[in-house]
């Protein structure tokens, strides 16, 4: 029979370790979590009441700080009974990447609201929206690093051909460049011939790149994260913000490399910068608090929005401005520079139609007729 | 490069495996040197004081660096260790190898052997020293013991770094791992206030090297090597669980 003195010591150790335990699992507040431990262990029970009083995040405190939560908290019923988000055109081709139903919680902040997604095959695909919109997560769910809430992801293509690029990648610091892609050479594609290392590293011009990486600038580091991708010949290439950190010279190269890779692999890409993605992606998916506001060919989103044209005609164009102006559908029509007229419309199909009829009808001689909207207008529209 | 490749050089490049196989040296000189010459010392800082020391043995030697290496060595083999095994602490390059292995246990298993390697060489160099200059200083401890006391020794620290590894797939912090895991090895002893337990506990295994040159047979250690071998199995599937479990 166990004597009182031993069920209490048991008793005692069991406290301390449950105590351990949940400290490793929960996020503390007051003090670090190492001082927590200590004073767990060393000033038992004390220590082990004062952790649980004080120590303990409750769930109702802030969810962590991470850009890819969404920081508005919402009842998990009204999400439910909220209608899924509207999508714009899909993508022609056999999708690569098939995402239905993507949900994803974090505690009761939402980051992720049932987003469907289709990445066609050869595709370079621009994941586009504002901070905190769900990028990040998208992207961490697509990668296999987080697991979503609710959905699927149907990916045609075997793990060992996707490579990811985070956006600030990091290295063991006492690794050399070439180190560190052999390592990525060996993980993805131990096939491969050594020479593959040589080749990645001189595509992102770090050829020349000896000593450590933990002495590298954070551009470098970036251009090593691209080169460690490329080593594996990836059929499927999924990129987090690859230019925030590049001079303008480093983004134009890594712009130029990505639109090279365009034509062997599917590219994924995120992104805030919008010309990046006017630069290279043919299929945008605009994200929005957590939601798919769009998803289709650049072209379309940017037709969709279009409401200002920019025509020129050969001088004098008053005649024709006038008549414009008489148009339901025009809004407003000037012209700052002979010749040149900026015309903003309420119905961009009927215009469509009607202006090239009017230059006709008026024989006026058409130079251009150029839709000005672009795709800071478009994403605007959708998020504001 | 092999992510065996990848542990060597994380030891060598980053002179870490010095500090585990220096706090076991160290201990191997200090513990038969103090163990020969301690009445010495007290005697030259004791003043007018009496100091009555009974003559050294052998096994005094041993005992005296198992006494400090058991804790310190093993303290620094597991701050060694975790930053090995604590490979989710920075998410950037988390990222970077787990988007590149289909399992965590790809990871888990060259980080675990080579860190129970190095802290295993570094016990059985420490012991060698101790051993050596014991020999030499007062008189040599019987080998059989020695060795198998080592082997002993080499069991816990392997169920020592499984548990690292195990704390690593709690909490992402290197530190808050290191910690749990010495709390939690400091803990274990308690239970053997159990008198039915106390032969199953690990911890037995510690000083095992110092009972058996005191003439406890070493069948008495078996169960406890068991428990520990048993133990370490299961800890390791529970750092895999739980680091294929993990987000970052």
């Amino acid at each position: 029979m166990p004597t009182p003195v031993v069920v209490l010591a048991v008793l005692a150790v069991s406290v301390v370790a449950v105590a351990m335990i949940d400290l490793t699992r929960q996020d503390v507040r007051v003090l670090p979590k190492w001082a927590w431990g200590l004073i767990v262990l060393v000033a038992f029970p004390i220590g082990v009441i004062a952790y649980l009083v004080m120590g303990r995040c409750r769930p109702w405190d802030d969810p962590p700080d991470d850009d890819s939560i969404v920081a508005s908290r919402v009842d998990t019923s009204e999400a439910i009974d909220r209608p899924a988000a509207r999508s714009g055109v899909r993508p022609a081709g056999p999708p690569l990447i098939l995402a239905t139903g993507l949900s994803k919680w974090y505690g009761t902040a939402i980051a992720l609201d049932r987003v469907d997604l289709q990445i066609p095959r050869g595709s370079t695909y621009g994941l586009i929206g504002p901070n905190g919109a769900g990028k990040t997560t998208i992207i961490s769910v697509l990668a296999g690093l987080r697991r979503p809430t609710a959905g699927t992801v149907t990916l045609a293509v075997d793990r060992r051909k996707i490579a990811v690029l985070v956006d600030t990648p990091r290295f063991e610091p006492w690794l050399t460049a070439a180190e560190v892609v052999d390592l990525a050479r060996h993980l993805m594609a131990p096939g491969l011939p050594g020479s593959r290392v040589e080749q990645a590293l001189a595509e992102v011009d770090l050829r020349e790149a000896r000593g450590p990486v933990g002495g590298f600038s954070r551009g470098m580091l970036q251009r090593l994260g691209l080169a460690a991708c490329l080593v594996g010949d990836p059929a499927l290439l999924i990129l987090d913000e690859p230019c925030s950190a590049l001079d303008p010279a480093g983004r134009r190269e890594v712009l130029d490399l990505i639109g090279r890779l365009a034509r062997t692999a599917t590219v994924v890409l995120s992104t805030h910068s919008l010309a990046d993605v006017q630069q290279v992606c043919d299929t945008v998916a605009v994200v929005d608090r957590g939601r798919i506001r769009f998803e289709g060919a650049i072209t379309d989103l940017l037709a969709r929005s279009a409401s200002v044209f920019a025509l020129q005609v050969r001088p004098p164009a008053t005649g024709l401005v006038d008549a414009l102006r008489d148009r339901p559908w025009v809004t407003e029509a000037a012209e700052p520079v002979p010749g040149r007229i900026r015309l903003v419309v309420g119905d961009t199909a009927r215009a469509e139609r009607e202006i090239p009829r009017l230059i006709a009808d008026r024989r006026e001689r058409l130079i251009a007729l150029t839709p000005m909207t672009n795709l800071e207008t478009a994403f605007l529209d959708l998020t504001s | 490069m092999t992510l065996w490749h990848l542990e060597l050089v994380r030891l060598t490049r980053t002179w870490r495996w010095t500090i585990v196989f220096g706090t076991y040296g160290l201990f191997g000189v200090f513990g038969p040197v103090t163990g020969r010459y301690l009445g010495e010392i007290l005697e030259h800082f004791g003043g007018e004081m009496n100091v009555f020391i009974p003559e050294p043995t052998p096994a005094d030697g041993i005992a005296r660096f198992i006494a400090n290496a058991s804790l310190l060595g093993r303290l620094a083999a597991l701050v060694v260790g975790s930053d090995a095994l604590a490979f989710d602490a920075r998410s950037e390059s988390a990222a970077f190898f787990r988007t590149r292995v289909d399992r965590a246990r790809e990871l888990l298993l060259p980080r675990y052997v080579v860190t129970t390697l190095t802290a295993t060489l570094a016990l059985i160099a420490g012991t060698v020293t101790a051993w050596t200059l014991t020999a030499v200083l007062i008189g040599a401890p019987p080998l059989l013991p020695v060795a198998v006391g080592t082997v002993y020794g080499v069991i816990h620290l392997a169920f020592a770094v499984a548990m690292l590894a195990a704390a690593c797939g709690l909490t992402t912090n290197a530190a808050s791992a290191v910690l749990l895991t010495f709390g939690v090895l400091a803990l274990i002893p308690i239970l053997g206030i159990v008198p039915s337990v106390k032969p199953w506990l690990p911890s037995e295994l510690v000083a095992a090297i110092v009972f058996l040159l005191a003439g406890t047979p070493a069948r008495d250690f078996g169960r406890s090597a068991a428990a520990a071998t048993l133990a370490t199995v299961a800890l390791l599937a529970l750092a895999v669980r739980l680091h294929e479990r993990r987000e970052l």
